[in-house]
């Protein structure tokens, strides 16, 4: 029998260290963190605590879905790293993260190198090394900690961010049951709109690049530190996301009406709150979970899908789709039959 | 939609009343006149008047008359 891939179990972990919208309002004034409230609809955020890397959050999940799920470690052939905050330069991350879950050596380990698309990537490169034969078994982690990366009195990106991780068992599944299929897709040009620009060897790191400067709004920040044009990356967003989706759902013949639950990258409630009406999806057809946890990048699709499955909003045979849009600029959009094997997602520890 | 109606809905997004809103007048006036609002503003043409205004056409006006321009083409006289 022909056969198919999926995501069959999956787990999150999420900065310790809560960044309160109290502290926020007293280091950028009430207004703004009204605004934020009301626009990005993000109150508080999860951030990391010195010392703990994307890799960790990554790490954490992996050991608990093994854990929990009684994965045999031998068994996982594929490890794929996502991040844009790696442990270091070189070796990639997946490397050391092989080594610390105990792998495996007949087992390929990678990092990918994008942010809010990641997992949508992630899971089509799985999908793709299954089906080929090359893997039968992936742990699909994500992880980063862009807290870090922002200038502290730089409103436009501080109230946004929160740093976590996930981790997801992808494997086989009969043809009938997992992914229909993706559409991935970039615009180089708007590569500027979200970048760090110093650091890296076309401009490295020197002591101009560390000068701050404050812009038009009064935001600080310097080269070496994560800038964001918000409005370029809300344009971007409010075109490709509804022409992705209408376009991977003609692809498979379906229509929304036919979908059971859309996934959003967890970007910013307004955009999303516009997508949702502009594709004219059904508001219980998806689900949110920022508010008190930010914009953990290219962890937000694993973090809202694990926590919509946790509240049995995710069922065997629903088809989900999932669409994650950003950093890149890169997009990326699956469509997925969920599978009757499917192990679950990784429960909340007791109280 | 017509120009007025566009001035009311643009009105609204900057908390002021359309009144306020003539030709000339300029933008960063306004203490509503930020990031935040140029995001209101996108959502507002792209859902009312149908296209996708690049946002350097909404953060780059200077008057009410540059943003009436960038959708002109779109609105009933």
């Amino acid at each position: 029998m022909r056969r198919n891939s999926a995501v069959l179990a999956s787990s999150f972990a999420l900065g310790d260290q809560t960044l309160t919208y109290q502290e926020l309002e007293a280091r950028f004034g009430v207004e703004s963190m009204k605004k934020v409230l009301a626009g990005a609809g993000i109150r508080n955020r999860q951030v990391a605590t010195p010392g703990i890397c994307g890799s960790d959050f990554a790490y954490a999940s992996a050991v608990n879905l093994i854990n929990h799920h009684q994965i045999d470690r031998e068994s996982i052939d594929l490890l794929i790293f996502c991040t844009q905050s790696p442990d270091y330069f070189l070796p990639s991350t997946s490397c050391v993260l092989h080594e610390r879950l105990g792998l495996a050596k007949r087992c390929a380990a990678f990092d990918v190198n994008l942010g809010c698309s990641q997992y949508v990537y992630a899971l089509s490169i799985a999908h793709g090394m299954i089906m080929a034969g090359t893997a039968s078994r992936a742990l699909v982690l994500t992880g980063d900690t862009m807290s870090r990366t922002v200038h502290p009195m730089d409103r436009a990106v501080v109230p946004l961010l929160g740093d976590g991780g996930s981790a997801s068992l992808v494997g086989v599944v009969p043809e009938d049951q997992g992914f229909l299929g993706f559409e991935l897709g970039t615009d180089g040009t708007g590569h500027k709109y979200l970048m760090i620009p110093a650091g890296g060897f076309r401009n490295p790191a020197t002591e101009a690049m560390y000068t701050e400067t404050t812009d038009a709004e009064g935001n600080v920040r310097s080269q070496a530190n994560l800038y964001m044009n918000g409005a370029a990356i809300f344009h971007f967003a409010i075109s490709v996301v509804p022409e992705t989706v209408k376009s991977l759902l003609s692809t498979h013949s379906l229509t929304t009406e036919q979908v059971d639950l859309f996934l959003f990258h967890q970007a910013n409630k307004y955009m999303l709150d516009y997508l949702v009406k502009k594709i004219k999806i059904p508001r219980e057809r998806t689900h949110f979970f920022l508010e008190d946890v930010g914009n953990t990048s290219g962890s937000t699709i694993p973090i809202v899908m694990t926590d919509a499955w946790r509240k049995n909003m995710i069922q065997p045979g629903m088809l989900v789709l999932m669409i994650g849009f950003g950093v890149g600029l890169s997009w990326g959009a699956t469509l997925v039959r969920w599978p009757d094997s499917a192990l679950g997602p990784v429960p909340l520890p007791p109280e | 939609m017509t120009k007025e109606q566009f001035r009311a809905e643009f009105a609204e997004i900057l908390d002021v009343s359309p009144d306020e809103l003539g030709p000339e007048t300029i933008l960063t006036g306004f203490s509503t006149w930020d990031s935040v609002t140029y995001l209101a503003v996108m959502v507002m043409i792209d859902d009312k008047v149908g296209i996708t205004v690049r946002p350097d056409a909404i953060a780059g006006a200077e008057t009410f008359n540059d943003i009436l321009n960038a959708v002109a083409e779109r609105l009933e006289s």
